[in-house]
């Protein structure tokens, strides 16, 4: 239980985190409906001007209110309020309407609940049956950021949130931290937090290694393509309401992320990805296998090499040499491996054996 | 495509529990399970060792040969399903493809670029490997042909056209041949010394001028800026790490490095410049130096007689020499740097004791960067002049001269 006027996240002052609370008490009670608002957003004034009135909210009451749940309520009741206006023209579009009139009802949910924590928790149920005794456990940090984490227009880029887990962890547990720019919090940030969520889970949180490197083709690569198919088959476990929107939101993240080769994270993203999609390739027409398959072969192989204790640059290394065709050792060695006959560790030594 | 997408991760992972299957699929663990006592010609349930949950008995697939057949099957009854479905969900889009090579080859570039920071030679002998590999997977990028990547050689580089198109912009060819002179220097210095020739060689690619429609003259600066270190790596005395710079032999290379460019006044001739100094240094220097004494700011070159010795030392030391004790400039190995000279016992000793002061200083430093290193050492050097002071009070004057040339290679305005 938080008492009034505290945070429960060390990183955030109490005020940023009633506005990050109330909208995030928003966005999760009208999570059904959420990817629609973010669509409508995108050519409708009046829903766009609706979320952000609710951000204005959002700060102004936070501010006014000692009490996360008056901040809450008062959030609520001022953009309910916004929303009856809002119907009140004869002229709003009728699929506007029905949308506004839909969320309206939703609200009634809305409730004074963290919603981060839980996110992550749902996210580490999967990850941690994934990694079976390799999981490490994991704790949540969130905390405010001063501008957008590429400085871009949130009408092409609306994702103000990034996220990291500090290396190296704890012997007990890991620091999962999310890092959210309050002023462009909105629902399209909010839906693509499991995503961040999960390629911290996926990526991160089990890894043995030696250090940590933004710019790893393994780590924020490889490993990266890895996370976002899990997020797809998990997505609508985690939330079945907002599994369809955050799929979507994904993609668009990555679309995004994707699309920017000049910083090192983009150019490991870039040769990461492209290195899984060739061993998919690769499994794919050397076995006669489905794509389900030899995606899940990829999927296999990265999540045993992600808990090998080797450096990562030789992870990196074998990340390198993912092109068709293989050179002669890999290409026996993957085939040692996918018949089960050679463990991912002694993956690793061949490609150390090699390169020695 | 539930049924199928669960039979496919039960393929992969061939023995698991429910609770485990369900992670590699969309269903959930009563699905899996339900899903799982339904197919008893695919899969059986393993003697119970204690665990109760039915999400947590563990299955087997009984014969992966056919359950490989029932997904095929299976896949093939779903319309819109299974990898259509897939690799629709999953296209990427032709411009991002076009994005690979341009990516690989900065990946390859920004990999020799850590190397500097890498402490163990095999790591950097691994990294190293790994800017290769994406360096001839550019070359099999751009270069039309049936061998396989890892069968290119550098050489396939002079097929080039001058200018290459990336898909998001153009690279010299030249660029590419100074890429793989660095990560052959590379792979070297983390061996150890390398041949003269071979240094002399790697020179030679990197004094053409470079240029190109991305990162042209940043790229240049930083890699010229590497090339001294890692040349001062291979042709600097034996014995001393292992082929990881240290903070006295980076000192000197930033000092030759800064020394070229503003004596040239642009990246391509100090470049140029760059590379005689380095074949010359590397005639200049000796193989190996006593252990426990100064190894980059002072060598002993030869014993000659009546105790007098042939040094390498470095340069702004003499400025704070008392005039007392006398040497002779032979040659100036690296103008403003290093300098060859004749010297007095006394003299010797002395200089021997400046650069000891100065290198005991810098191998404790915590910092990285050249401009801090010519910094730091600029503290020490105005500490030494002030105990050289007592015999010759000019050593201040000359010292100050000296630093404040020191300063400005540093970006510090004096």
């Amino acid at each position: 239980m938080t008492m009034p006027g505290s945070s429960p996240y060390g990183g955030l002052e109490p005020p940023m985190w009633r506005s990050l609370l109330a909208e995030a008490a928003v966005f999760h009670a009208t999570r059904g409906v959420l990817g629609r608002l973010c669509d409508m957003a995108a050519h409708e004034d009046t829903v766009k001007v609706m979320l952000l009135n609710l951000g204005r909210a959002a700060r102004r009451f936070s501010r006014q209110e000692d009490d996360d749940g008056a901040a809450v309520a008062a959030v609520v009741a001022a953009w309910a309020q916004d929303l009856s206006s809002a119907l009140d023209d004869p002229e709003l579009e009728e699929d506007t309407r029905r949308l506004l009139t839909e969320t309206l009802h939703r609200l009634d949910q809305a409730a004074c609940q963290d919603p981060f924590l839980p996110m992550l928790r749902a996210v580490e149920s999967q990850a941690r049956e994934l990694y079976g005794e390799h999981w490490r456990p994991a704790a949540l940090s969130l905390a405010h950021r001063r501008s957008h984490p590429r400085g871009a227009d949130p009408a092409h880029d609306p994702y103000a949130v990034t996220a990291k887990t500090p290396w190296p962890p704890s012997p007990t547990q890991a620091q999962v931290e999310l890092h959210i720019f309050a002023d462009r919090f909105g629902p399209a940030a909010y839906a693509a937090l499991p995503t961040l969520l999960t390629h911290e889970c996926v990526c991160h949180v089990p890894a043995r290694q030696d250090e940590a490197k933004n710019d790893s083709e393994f780590a924020e690569g490889f490993l990266d393509w890895v996370a976002y198919e899990y997020l797809r088959l998990w997505a609508m476990k985690l939330d079945p309401e907002l599994g369809p929107t955050m799929r979507k939101h994904a993609e668009r993240l990555k679309e995004i992320l994707d699309g920017d080769i000049t910083t090192r994270v983009g150019m490991a993203r870039v040769c990461g990805h492209d290195a899984a999609r060739e061993l998919e390739g690769w499994f794919e027409t050397e076995y006669d296998i489905t794509l389900d398959e030899s995606r899940k072969r990829v999927l296999r192989l990265a999540v045993e090499l992600n808990v090998v204790d080797r450096p990562l640059r030789l992870k990196n290394n074998f990340v390198s040499q993912l092109r068709k065709p293989f050179p002669p050792y890999l290409d026996k060695a993957l085939r040692e491996w996918h018949e089960q006959a050679v463990t991912g560790e002694e993956l690793l030594d061949r490609v150390e054996e090699a390169v020695s | 495509m539930s049924r199928v997408g669960v039979l496919t991760a039960a393929a992969v992972l061939h023995e698991f529990t429910p609770a485990q299957l369900a992670v590699w699929c969309e269903e959930d663990v009563d699905a899996v399970v339900e899903l799982l006592a339904d197919a008893s010609d695919l899969f059986r349930r393993l003697p119970d060792a204690g665990k109760s949950g039915a999400g947590e008995q563990r299955w087997q697939v009984i014969d992966a040969q056919v359950l490989r057949h029932a997904i095929t099957a299976e896949s093939r009854a779903l319309p819109g399903e299974g990898s259509d479905h897939l690799a629709a969900a999953y296209r990427v889009p032709g411009n991002r493809l076009s994005r690979g090579p341009a990516a690989r080859l900065r990946m390859a570039e920004e990999t020799l670029m850590d190397c500097a920071e890498e402490p163990s030679a095999l790591g950097r002998r691994i990294m190293a490997e790994s800017a290769k590999n994406y360096l001839r997977q550019f070359l099999a990028d751009v270069v039309p042909g049936s061998r396989p990547w890892w069968e290119l050689e550098p050489a396939l580089v002079e097929a080039l056209p001058e200018h290459v198109d990336t898909g998001a912009g153009t690279v010299t060819r030249w660029r590419l041949r100074a890429d793989l002179a660095l990560a052959r220097l590379t792979e070297a210095a983390a061996g150890g010394r390398v041949e003269e020739d071979f240094l002399v060689k790697t020179a030679e690619e990197l004094m053409h001028p470079l240029g190109s429609s991305d990162v042209d003259e940043e790229w240049h600066r930083r890699l010229s800026g590497r090339f001294p270190e890692l040349a001062l790596c291979v042709i600097g005395p034996s014995g001393h790490g292992n082929g990881q710079p240290a903070a006295p032999a980076r000192l000197m290379s930033t000092l030759t490095w800064r020394r070229a460019l503003t004596d040239a006044g642009n990246i391509r001739e100090a470049t140029r410049e760059l590379a005689r100094v380095l074949v010359r240094l590397a005639k200049k220097l000796p193989a190996t130096v006593p252990k426990g004494g100064p190894t980059y700011l002072f060598q002993v070159l030869d014993d000659l007689p009546y105790g007098r010795e042939r040094i390498n030392v470095y340069a702004p030391l003499l400025e704070i020499l008392p005039r007392q004790l006398r040497y002779q400039e032979e040659e100036l190995v690296v103008p403003g740097v290093l300098v060859t000279a004749i010297t007095e016992p006394q003299t010797s000793d002395r200089l021997r004791m400046y650069a000891d002061a100065v290198e005991d200083d810098l191998v404790q430093s915590d910092f990285t960067s050249g401009s801090a290193l010519i910094g730091q050492t600029v503290y020490v050097v105005q500490h030494l002049a002030v105990t050289g002071a007592g015999m010759d009070v000019t050593v201040l004057e000359r010292s100050d001269r000296a630093c404040r040339d020191l300063l400005s290679l540093a970006g510090v305005p004096v």
